[in-house]
């Protein structure tokens, strides 16, 4: 029976000693208010904060060894998503810091690539930013430099690229792919496969359907008014995601808790 | 059935074992076969006692499971966090698995959960048997029918169904609340229905009955 349990969680807040042959453990800053399962594995050695009421899934892994990692208010990450890079996978879409303003002192395109582990060397670091009420779904990976912001979701099997930036209130859908330091605008729908399509959610209030419009002529009953407004469907939709991480936080067992199973 | 002696990769469940976290289900008609379950020791299961697997589930490494995520009874929607609802005798399940189904390499099988009148709770995820989920695949159904086959890396949108003998391809995304009728073939992002397997898909031994076959040659050396 003792086989058929999860192995031991790489993470527990209680003890802080971890073996020096494993990976640096990030330090984490978590408000006490979020819920982080056991088996969330934190690594890196840059700082990790997690906001208030934020829910980490178990099995999500945290890897800060190219820059802080910072989760907003609210959030709630899922199983075996990936925010960071593990060590070893290149950064070699990394914009330079100078950017493409002007030529740098150094410039040619082979010392381009060469002057990366360079530059990761000087204590450049690349901040991971997830802002409030976003919601990262199963086995999506959001990689160093990417920035999303408020209550935007991010479904399964998405990948974020470096340096990309989501806008507020937009979706991922499941299996695309923000590419490198691509941006997606606010109030904005990606769908379809590899970088995808994308449309804008609809934010006025809409008419009903001429179907339905016929349907109820038929029935002799009155026309329904037209759909609420986007604001107010936004509105609602995160209201349940706030029940949502009251049952998980109930729910999932938080790290440094004694196992009662 | 004396244990093997060698510490494979897979963990074979035998029926009277009291070692046995899983539960076993009701007497189903064919017998008291709900053994034989070979799970992965690098599988990522949690909150097993919500889980009830049918016999003959294979479960590879890595495969995450959530049994924890289970309905909790009607009366813990209290927010009351002192006083927690006693434990029924009845425990809930979360995820039920037939015979024969097979959990691939990293899949992800987590219940759906929805808000019903103003209480978010989760409901079972309930597969059925000869059951095949590809690699990195995403379940959130309500259902997935007998001899469902669910492609690499596709993804079941939270309360779909899934009826028998349906095909999901490689990567394609179901979306939520989908009904998926039997027989069909649906692929694409979001997915829509292409075409319909042939007569004969899932006989044993045929097109999409390999499931035994498939059972049989897990952990052999």
């Amino acid at each position: 029976m003792a086989t058929l349990k999860p192995p031991p969680a790489q993470h527990r807040s209680s003890s802080s000693s971890h073996t020096p042959t494993g990976p640096p453990k990030a330090p984490l800053k978590a408000d006490p208010s979020a819920t982080i399962a056991d088996t969330a594995v934190f690594q890196g050695t840059y700082p990790v904060t997690i906001g208030a009421g934020t829910v980490i899934h178990p099995r999500a892994r945290f890897y800060a060894y190219e820059g802080p990692i910072s989760v907003g208010d609210g959030c709630i990450i899922s199983e075996k998503a990936i925010i960071g890079a593990a060590p070893g996978t290149s950064a070699s879409t990394r914009p330079s810091p100078s950017s493409s303003t002007g030529p740098s002192p150094t410039s040619s395109s082979t010392d381009v690539t060469l002057s990366t582990p360079q530059i990761q060397g000087s204590g450049q670091e690349t901040i991971t930013r997830i802002s409030y009420f976003v919601t990262i779904g199963p086995h999506s990976t959001v990689l160093p430099g990417a920035n999303i912001h408020s209550s935007a979701t991010i479904e399964s099997l998405v990948t974020i690229n470096r340096y990309a930036d989501v806008g507020a209130h937009s979706k991922i859908c499941s299996g695309c792919q923000i590419p490198a330091n691509g941006s997606v605008p606010e109030w904005t729908v990606v769908w379809g496969s590899g970088i995808g399509q994308r449309r804008k959610r609809a934010r006025t209030a809409r008419e009903p359907a001429p179907a339905v419009v016929v349907a109820a002529q038929v029935a002799q009953i009155p026309v329904p008014p037209p759909a609420p407004e986007g604001k107010i469907i936004e509105n609602a939709r995160l209201m349940v995601l706030q029940k949502e991480r009251e049952v998980l936080g109930r729910m999932i067992v938080p790290a440094g808790a004694s196992k009662k199973k | 059935m004396p244990p093997k002696a060698a510490k494979g990769e897979y963990i074979e469940t035998v029926h009277p074992t009291p070692a046995k976290q899983f539960q076993a289900p009701a007497p189903s008609p064919e017998g008291p076969n709900d053994t034989g379950n070979k799970i992965s020791r690098r599988s990522q299961i949690h909150g097993t006692q919500h889980i009830i697997l049918g016999g003959k589930t294979v479960i590879q490494a890595e495969a995450v499971i959530r049994g924890d995520l289970y309905r909790l009874p009607s009366t813990a929607a209290s927010t009351d966090p002192s006083n927690p609802p006693p434990q029924s005798n009845a425990p809930s399940v979360a995820i039920t698995v037939g015979r024969y189904s097979y959990i691939s390499k990293s899949a992800i099988l987590r219940p759906p959960s929805r808000l019903h009148r103003g209480v978010h709770s989760f409901y079972p995820l309930k597969i059925g048997d000869h059951v095949f989920v590809g690699e990195s695949a995403v379940i959130e159904a309500a259902s997935l029918g007998n001899h469902v086959h669910v492609g690499a890396g596709a993804t079941v949108g939270s309360m779909a169904i899934i009826k028998d003998f349906a095909v999901v391809l490689d990567g394609a995304v179901v979306p939520p609340g989908m009904v998926v009728p039997s027989w069909c073939v649906v692929g694409g992002r979001p997915a829509r229905i292409v075409g319909e397997v042939g007569e004969g898909y899932g006989v044993e031994g045929a097109e999409g009955g390999m499931a035994r076959e498939r059972y049989r040659v897990v952990g052999r050396p």
